[in-house]
């Protein structure tokens, strides 16, 4: 067995996170980075001996963010994922980990970082719970609670209100 | 010099958390001409009570908690270009000692238990009433007062409009140009801290603006002093680490509770529009989480909503397909094409929903007493036909008869377009593709029929008793080979006759030229024995008995026999895979799951059994059935048996749990048909539409018939029933969408009508 080697991840703003290999592989971006680096699964690190440390910059994950997902990479580390081309409809239509909904329960800035750093790491899991999170803000709500929800403004004249909602009225039960 | 008294109620511990009142001061003017606004906190009889987080300042002292902030969205560091200096809101939290107030109002106040602040000077007073909320109407305020946090009481109401001069900002404006700052729209948070207080216990009327030492000013400058911090911060660069630290720093003297209420106010500013703001793709991944319902509540939140929803047609294809209400990519084409003919008024990406809302509304129909489908009845023919076999597309209705022959009917208009006569025995089976029908008959032979020149085309012997069941495989990719490109099987259509004489026979079916015209010549059958027929393809042997059904899909076919045994054959190796045995009694039905890679086979012995047919083992006996189960039906989510017992019983196709038993017919179920949505089960003088997934009774469709109910089948708008109604046999079509009635097709006929 070859002793592991560490990694550093590099946030945006210069924060070092020393990381084990299977935290940081659940980003398959830099799965694919590690397996080009290190292609044998350290069998020959013999020649690279003054290169312990493998150093991973991450230009658009700021450290806060990077701190969130280094978490839920380290809460996942041994839990096998399956492809993500082969995700069939239960799945997509499967409720949230309650785990990961408790992981999400943070701001909506911060949701947004995460949900972006995941799509950028390409860490699918998480993406998609990100993504079933804010789902789950819309879900079963009205225009309004929808836009308080989100705080957007309701940019309809009431006329246009009006008229774009007899025309979407056909799905209520009357 | 104006003046101002801090009051401080020690006796109220909600009051910390109270917000720090705050006013728009437009009229530096009128600030100017009212120097003495003043706040009186009157004190309650409990003055000494606990209060934890100030209780440690001497009764004399004189904190106060100021927040500056512009404007809600402001908060924090934002810049915004439109607010001006001068409309700087004040927030205060007065933390005084009621007893320091030498107001002549504080004489009222003093003996008040209710909790007022009241700011006063020569021409107006104002009561902030801290205990009743119901004042809403000056709304400015709420505009920029700090969310209710914990406590409920922590709104402050003026009780008019006029702006209440703040009074810190009175002693601000007096003594400088309160025009330093007018585009500072930095938020301070200031607050006192107390052990730094004591150096200002001397004067009541100090500012404690900034408490710590090291900025320290004397009492004699406490605006100048303000005014010099609020003059430094508005000159930081936004989001610089300065600002970051000197927030961080105030932060570290604020106390838990104003903390609290800065956390909340905090997390509503940082709402944000996730589904606009994150990337399309990945918007596109959260709406499909959504249904009809969520969608087209999203549509109405807003315009910049609306116009990116419209971007996603797919999401209400998905839908369609997912909820299915539409089973295949043709007939989802063709409701495409037919409302893009019809429908110049609209855009192309709003025909998916249209597709949607269509489909959905005319499931509601079905399921609705209250709609009263268009309902035609047809000539079944020789009155003591009984209809064996029943299929039909938008186009045509084909029904054959122990009559040994074939009625072909006009779908729309119920006209009586050929009836194909040829077999010397009864038709026993019989099924359409496109133009092209094959039959199989007690007279042994099959035959194959043009069906709109209305003429046989072709006679295959081989069977050496009663043709019982036939299937027809259209091609389907089943896999790709090694350079990715698709492998259909079968090439061409295949046509699978099962009979008594316990055989298969795999035919290629001879396929009718689409564009074949009804008055070309008129040939005879070619008519030929299988051993010298180019259609031939083999023979499947194996069964010990009749085979009674067949179905298959691509390579995989299974037949069900009298033997109890069903076989799965795949027709591309040419072997039986598999032998399900477990039966103790004659298989009637059998029905092939493609997608859960299953079989379902009902038998005379009361039973049904789930297949899986990567083993070829039994995965679930499904019992309940008093007598032979002879009919068996399934859709996507649904498995659906009906029995001589004279119930229809629904299962979990997954776990072969029982769901529903459709109790009411009086005799042996004769017919049965099925989708997601509804149950159609036909019996003696009955045939009854059930709700699949409640289990509820909808209605009778054939009321008046009081004889059998042969044959039934559905697609998403027709019903067609081959009855028998004072022992003449009739074929029923009832119709949920007809053309005048179809607004989403056809708006306009509509209004002709009317």
């Amino acid at each position: 067995m070859t002793a592991e080697r560490s990694i550093v991840i590099i946030t945006s703003d210069n924060d070092r996170f020393n990381v084990e290999r299977k935290v940081a592989e659940k980003s398959l971006l830099i799965k694919n980075m590690l397996k080009n680096l290190l292609p044998a699964d350290g069998e020959e690190e013999s020649d690279d001996e003054d290169q312990d440390v493998i150093e991973v910059p991450t230009q658009n994950v700021r450290s806060a963010v990077m701190k969130n997902i280094l978490e839920w990479c380290e809460h996942y580390k041994n839990t096998d994922f399956p492809d993500d081309d082969q995700e069939d409809d239960s799945k997509k239509s499967a409720p949230i980990d309650p785990w990961d909904k408790n992981f999400l329960n943070v701001d909506q800035e911060m949701l947004y970082e995460i949900i972006l750093a995941a799509n950028y790491l390409n860490i699918k899991p998480l993406l998609n719970a990100g993504c079933k999170i804010v789902a789950e803000m819309i879900r079963g709500k009205s225009p309004e609670e929808i836009r308080k929800t989100f705080n957007i403004v309701n940019d309809f004249t009431p006329e246009e209100e009006a008229a774009i909602r007899r025309e979407n009225e056909w799905a209520e039960d009357r | 010099m104006p003046q101002e008294d801090i009051t401080k109620d020690l006796t109220n511990s909600s009051l910390p958390t109270r917000n720090p009142t705050s006013e728009n001061t437009p009229n530096t003017a009128n600030i100017l001409s009212n120097p003495r606004p003043i706040i009186v906190m009157p004190t309650s009889s409990e003055s000494d009570s606990t209060n934890e987080s100030n209780s440690i300042l001497p009764p004399s002292q004189i904190t106060r908690k100021r927040v500056l902030k512009n404007a809600k969205d402001d908060f924090l560091l934002k810049d915004k270009s439109d607010v001006e200096g001068s409309s700087k809101k004040m927030i205060y939290s007065s933390i005084s000692n009621t007893n320091t107030t030498n107001n002549n109002n504080s004489n009222n106040n003093t003996s008040n238990n209710s909790h007022f602040i009241e700011f006063t000077h020569p021409n107006k007073k104002r009561h902030i009433d801290l205990e009743n909320q119901t004042h809403t109407k000056n709304s400015s305020i709420q505009n920029f007062t700090i969310p209710p946090s914990s406590s409920s009481s922590s709104s402050l109401i003026f009780q008019d409009d006029q702006p209440l001069p703040s009074p810190s900002a009175s002693p601000i404006h007096s003594s400088n140009n309160d025009t330093t700052n007018p585009n500072n729209n930095n938020t301070l948070i200031v607050s006192p801290d107390n052990n730094n207080n004591n150096n200002n216990n001397n004067n009541n009327n100090s500012n404690k603006d900034i408490s710590s030492p090291q900025s320290d000013i004397t009492d004699q400058e406490p605006i100048d002093k303000f005014t010099l911090l609020n003059s430094l911060i508005s000159n930081l660069k936004n989001n610089s680490n300065q600002v970051n630290t000197l927030l961080f720093n105030l932060l570290q003297k604020t106390d838990r509770i104003t903390l609290s209420t800065i956390h909340n106010m905090i997390f509503n500013i940082l709402k944000k529009d996730l589904i606009l703001d994150l990337p399309s793709e990945i918007t596109f991944r959260i709406l499909q989480n959504f249904d009809h319902i969520n969608l087209l509540n999203c549509i109405q939140v807003s315009k910049k909503w609306n116009n990116l929803l419209s971007n996603y047609p797919e999401l209400w294809k998905n839908l369609i397909f997912k909820e299915n209400l539409i089973s295949s990519e043709d007939e989802y084409l063709q409701d495409f094409n037919l409302i893009k003919q019809n429908r110049n008024d609209l855009k192309i990406f709003e025909i998916p929903k249209l597709i949607y809302q269509r489909r959905y509304l005319i499931q509601k129909r079905w399921m609705s007493i209250d709609y009263i489908p268009k309902k035609y009845i047809l000539s079944g023919g020789d009155s003591l036909n009984v209809i064996t076999c029943l299929q039909f597309d938008k186009e045509k209705i084909a029904a054959g008869s122990n009559a040994n022959q074939i009625l072909i009917y006009n779908t729309e208009n119920g006209s009586l377009l050929k009836s194909l006569h040829g077999h010397s025995g009864g038709v026993w089976a019989m099924k359409f593709y496109k133009n092209t029908l094959a039959s199989g008959s007690t007279d042994r032979t099959v035959r194959i029929w043009n069906i709109k020149k209305g003429i046989c085309t072709h006679i295959f012997r081989g069977h050496t008793s009663t043709v019982r069941c036939l299937e027809i495989i259209e091609p389907q990719q089943i896999g790709t080979d090694d350079e990715g490109n698709p492998i259909i099987y079968p090439e061409s259509p295949l046509l699978i006759t099962g009979s008594r004489d316990a055989t298969l026979f795999v035919w290629k079916l001879p396929v009718a030229n689409e564009n074949d015209n009804e008055n070309d010549n008129i040939t005879t059958p070619i008519d030929l024995d299988a051993n010298n027929n180019p259609n031939f393809v083999t023979i499947l042997k194996g069964h010990s008995a009749s085979v009674r059904a067949v179905t298959g899909y691509a390579n995989i076919l299974i037949s069900g026999s009298y033997d109890a045994t069903a076989r799965v054959w795949d027709l591309k190796k040419g072997i039986c895979k598999w032998i399900l045995e477990g039966h103790t009694d004659r298989i009637y039905s059998c029905v092939y799951d493609v997608k859960r890679n299953r079989c379902y086979t009902g038998s005379v012995d009361n039973t049904v059994r789930i297949w899986d047919l990567n083993t070829g083992e039994t995965i679930a006996i499904l019992e309940g059935h008093q007598i032979l189960v002879g009919l068996i039906t399934s859709s996507e989510n649904v498995l659906v048996s009906a029995a001589a017992d004279s119930t229809v019983r629904l299962w979990d196709p997954d776990t072969g749990q029982a769901r529903k038993v459709f109790r009411g017919h009086s005799s042996a179920i004769t017919c049965v048909e099925n989708d997601d949505y509804k149950v159609l089960s036909g019996s003696q003088g009955m045939l009854k539409l059930w709700n699949a997934k409640t289990g509820d009774f909808i209605r009778d469709m054939a009321k008046d018939v009081d004889g059998a109910v042969w044959q039934v089948a559905f697609d998403y708008r027709r019903c067609v029933a081959a009855v028998q109604r004072n022992e003449t046999t009739f074929i029923e079509v009832t119709d949920f969408c007809p053309p005048e009635d179809d607004p989403w097709i056809y708006p306009l006929f509509q209004n002709k009508i009317k």
